[in-house]
């Protein structure tokens, strides 16, 4: 399955999606939040079976988040990323229905990003303590004391 | 058969005391008699975990302890005298009765039944006529200790491991109680001088040839399993609870568990030894005519029990551990059927005269 | 006398919880469990993260990219070299940069021996877990050989920092090849004595097999990689589907090690294989380590060009990708590592409920999990 395929089969069934070959040697597919499951699922019928890493981003205005998926069959890979505008309320459906390995993975997105994946089991803080205020990945954390900028 | 025409060492002790000084001559004898035994006790720990490190330090390409003293012999002397000055240091929510009377328990149950042991020809401190009735009587009263201990600590770890010790002690006693029950078919005493006695002409793993030899190996698994050591090790399986049931004692609550395991040891293998091998008699007569039988008695006792105790820390570093479900199968499926035909084989052996 | 009676509808079991770690001896550092147990059963599993997170990634965003690869070392510590070659090949991979044979042919060396010093140490420590303590004596008498010859070329023994973005940071020792050839047939000579010593024991075996089934599909959907993932039939290895450094360039003959039992004992004939394909691996290529240099040319300061860039490495532990989002700055504006271990724990919440407390420290081994890779 070339990319044109991948790009054909999507935008027959979702509309808004940006894709894109330049940033980096994946396919990229932009979604927007609304359709950020949907789309997954359908790339995951597509053959992209092995979600390899989610990573929180926060690209200055918007939060979001970024998904790796592999065809184990075939070794391909593409990019998924949705943004989300909101950076106070910030909300995705979650994927631990579809992909295991998303429980972990969205627990620390959640932790360091402050991403709210609905419907996730044990939506609680993974790497910090339960009291933490602040989402210390995000590019707009400050600790004077903790954090040492050259 | 009770017999007569030995002395008794300690017997002899205790009525030449109290002819000369009366009951206070008795009480006095009676503390020396206790005093050797404590000392027997302190001094054999000790000298087993060497031994123990050494042994292990053999099978693990170390060197073990080498440093304090010739050989390292001092080694478990420096770390007593550590574990003796170190705080008595416990948690605050433990059930206090429980928790202090645990590792008395446990220390008692191996010293009782050390002193029905035959060490050599009347060097016993009781000869019971029940010696090895009361044995496994008495060290399955250790078995609370730990159970205590377990429960006293409030420790989520340390009951795990009280009640998989109980589990554990509980099933093996008896294969145990039924590998010796087989000898004691061929030996017709349970008194341990009797006992031995009866091998003059040979000795029972070899007189009792096939079901002997059964009877040897289940009471060897089951002897391992009572004395909490690897591959049955579960009550304290360290990978798994940290260290079970002594994890919230420390300095000398802990050192007396640690020294009544050995000593368990210790226990488990001058049975076998006794049951097995004929105790302190020389194998084939080799010394027999020779001076100071006490003596020679000692060496071979010891001689054979080193030997079993060898074993017994050949499994302890080779071995993985088991689980408590297969423990349990172990015992329950396989032990006790074997132990229980094993028993009837023998039955029918000694009926029709077929044992040597 | 008044007559007791026991109703026994009003007997009921209770689950408790029990917090396994962070200081355990099974979970090998400081990982910790949160049990639900019933009995000995365990009825769930929550894993409590972050007692030894540096927030490496945020770091990252902080320093130069040849800082960077000095930090990876710090996650996965028992294949430090590969977290470090990880990091060296995406840069060089963003810069376009054609790194000399030599250096691919050591990089690839130095990244199989840290993964047998690694297998070394988990075959150790999985026999230490199962109660069988002398497994680890032996196996860190063997791995001291990897240290040392590490130690003379690199300086270091653990934590090598060995590799810089276009090469490595030192040429080889000159006693390198002569320690390697006396290395490889010892491993060779003592792998069957530890079969004998460990794996064919019957308690061993008994302990291992059935337990901690993971299915393929299963290993798939929890992202599970490395041995973990072949152990449940799943082809993942990053040096026969996606190769780098001399898997690419040279013709390296060697098996990925692929068992479908998905159980225990499959993790664990995994790992003992792998050791030996690993020195399949050494030795075709240290007969003739070319010589073209040690470092390709780069500029003092290393600026990315705008873009994201993923490189895929196999460690020992799995597979470790380090995505690199580059604002063309001197910094990199995000840096992810996607750690092995992170997603194998996410395998342990499912496949280790139903076992009993014994078991699931033999799953926690059979995993391999090294905290410092999962935390970050």
């Amino acid at each position: 399955m070339t990319n044109n395929d991948i790009i054909t089969a999507l935008q027959k069934q979702f509309q808004d999606l940006s894709f894109d070959e330049e940033t980096s040697k994946y396919l990229t597919i932009t979604v927007l939040p609304e359709n950020y499951l949907d789309v997954m699922k359908a790339v995951r019928e597509m053959g992209f079976d092995y979600l390899f890493s989610m990573t929180g981003m926060d690209w200055g205005a918007e939060l979001g988040v970024t998904n790796h998926l592999e065809n184990t069959e075939t070794g391909d890979m593409i990019v998924v990323k949705v943004k989300l505008a909101d950076r106070e309320n910030p909300e995705l459906p979650t994927l631990e229905n579809v992909w295991k390995t998303a429980h972990l993975h969205e627990r620390e997105i959640f932790d360091l990003f402050g991403i709210n994946f609905k419907g996730h089991s044990v939506m609680k803080r993974l790497l910090l303590t339960e009291d933490w205020e602040g989402y210390p990945m995000r590019k707009d954390w400050q600790d004077e004391t903790k954090m040492i900028i050259r | 058969m009770i017999l007569t025409n030995t002395t008794n060492y300690f017997a002899e002790l205790v009525s030449y005391l109290s002819e000369q000084m009366g009951l206070g001559g008795q009480i006095l004898a009676y503390v020396i008699v206790a005093a050797i035994y404590l000392g027997f006790f302190a001094v054999a720990g000790l000298l087993l975990v060497y031994i123990e490190r050494r042994v292990a330090a053999f099978f693990q390409l170390r060197l073990g302890p080498n440093r304090v003293g010739p050989w390292g012999l001092l080694q478990t002397i420096a770390d007593a005298l550590k574990l003796l000055s170190k705080e008595i240091f416990g948690t605050n929510r433990k059930d206090k009765l429980l928790y202090n009377t645990a590792y008395y328990l446990v220390i008692i149950a191996s010293l009782v039944a050390l002193s029905v042991i035959p060490f050599s020809i009347g060097v016993q401190a009781y000869d019971l006529n029940i010696g090895v009735f009361f044995i496994s009587a008495v060290s399955s009263v250790g078995v609370l200790g730990i159970i205590f201990g377990g429960w006293g600590s409030n420790n989520k770890y340390s009951l795990i491991g009280g009640m998989r010790s109980g589990l554990q002690m509980i099933s093996y006693e008896l294969s145990s109680g039924l590998a010796i029950l087989t000898i004691i078919l061929m030996a017709g005493t349970l008194q341990m001088s009797g006992i031995i006695e009866a091998q003059r002409d040979g000795f029972f793993i070899w007189r009792g040839h096939i079901p002997a030899l059964i009877a040897f190996f289940v009471f060897v698994i089951a002897g391992t399993a009572e004395s909490n050591r690897t591959p049955f090790d579960l009550a304290e399986g360290e990978a798994e609870l940290g260290a079970g049931y002594h994890s919230e004692y420390s300095g000398m609550g802990f050192a007396f568990f640690f020294l009544a395991e050995f000593i368990n040891m210790f226990i488990i293998s001058a049975i076998a030894v006794t049951l097995f091998f004929g105790g302190w008699l020389a194998p084939f007569h080799l010394t027999d005519g020779l001076a100071y039988q006490p003596l020679w008695g000692a060496i071979w006792f010891f001689l054979k029990v080193s030997v079993m105790i060898f074993l017994l820390m050949w499994f302890r570093w080779t071995f993985p551990r088991l689980r408590i479900d297969q423990l349990l199968t172990l015992e329950w499926k396989y032990l006790l059927p074997i132990g229980l035909i094993n028993i009837v084989l023998m039955a029918i052996l000694v009926y029709f005269n077929l044992v040597f | 006398m008044e007559q007791v009676t026991l109703n026994t509808a009003d007997l009921k079991s209770q689950e408790y919880f029990l917090n396994m770690g962070p200081q355990h001896p099974a979970t090998h550092g400081v990982l910790r469990l949160i049990l639900t147990l019933d009995g000995e059963v365990v009825k769930n599993i929550e894993p409590d993260l972050g007692y030894i997170h540096r927030s490496i990634e945020k770091q990252c965003e902080y320093e130069g990219y040849k800082q960077i690869i000095h930090l990876t070392d710090r996650m996965d510590y028992l294949s430090a070299h590969i977290n470090n070659e990880a990091v060296a090949l995406a840069i060089e991979q963003a810069l376009e940069i054609e790194v000399p044979e030599r250096v691919k042919v050591i990089r690839t060396i130095m990244g199989e021996l840290t993964r047998i010093a690694s297998h070394l140490l988990w075959w150790g420590v999985m026999g230490m877990d199962v109660g069988a303590l002398t497994t680890f004596m032996y196996a860190f008498r063997d791995r001291e050989m990897i240290n040392d010859i590490m130690e003379e070329t690199c300086g270091a023994r653990l934590t090598m920092s060995y590799s810089t973005p276009g090469g490595v940071m030192f040429d080889l020792h000159p006693n390198f090849v002569k320690r390697i050839k006396e290395f490889i047939p010892h491993l060779r000579s003592v792998i069957p004595k530890y079969d004998e010593l460990l794996t064919g024991n019957v308690i061993f075996q008994k302990r291992m097999k059935g337990v901690g089934y993971m299915s393929y599909e299963d290993a798939i959907s929890h992202g599970a990689s490395g041995p973990v993932a072949r152990g449940s039939g799943v082809s993942c290895d990053r040096r026969k589907k996606g190769p780098y450094s001399a898997f690419a360039s040279q013709d390296i003959d060697f098996k990925e090690i692929i068992y479908t039992e998905g159980d225990n004992l499959a993790r664990y004939n995994v790992r003992m294989k792998e050791m030996l394909q690993s020195l399949n691996i050494i030795e075709q290529l240290i007969d003739n380590i070319p010589d073209d240099g040690i470092q390709a040319k780069t500029r003092a300061l290393i600026k990315l060009p705008k873009g994201e860039f993923l490189q895929r490495v196999e460690t020992a532990r799995g597979d470790l990708g380090v995505y690199i989002v580059s604002d063309g700055k001197k910094n990199p504006y995000r840096v992810k590592f996607r750690s092995p271990g992170f997603s194998n724990l996410n395998a342990l919440i499912e496949i280790g409920k139903g076992h009993l407390i014994a078991d699931l420290v033999a799953i926690m081994s059979t995993l391999d999990f090294v905290v410092p890779d999962i935390d970050r």
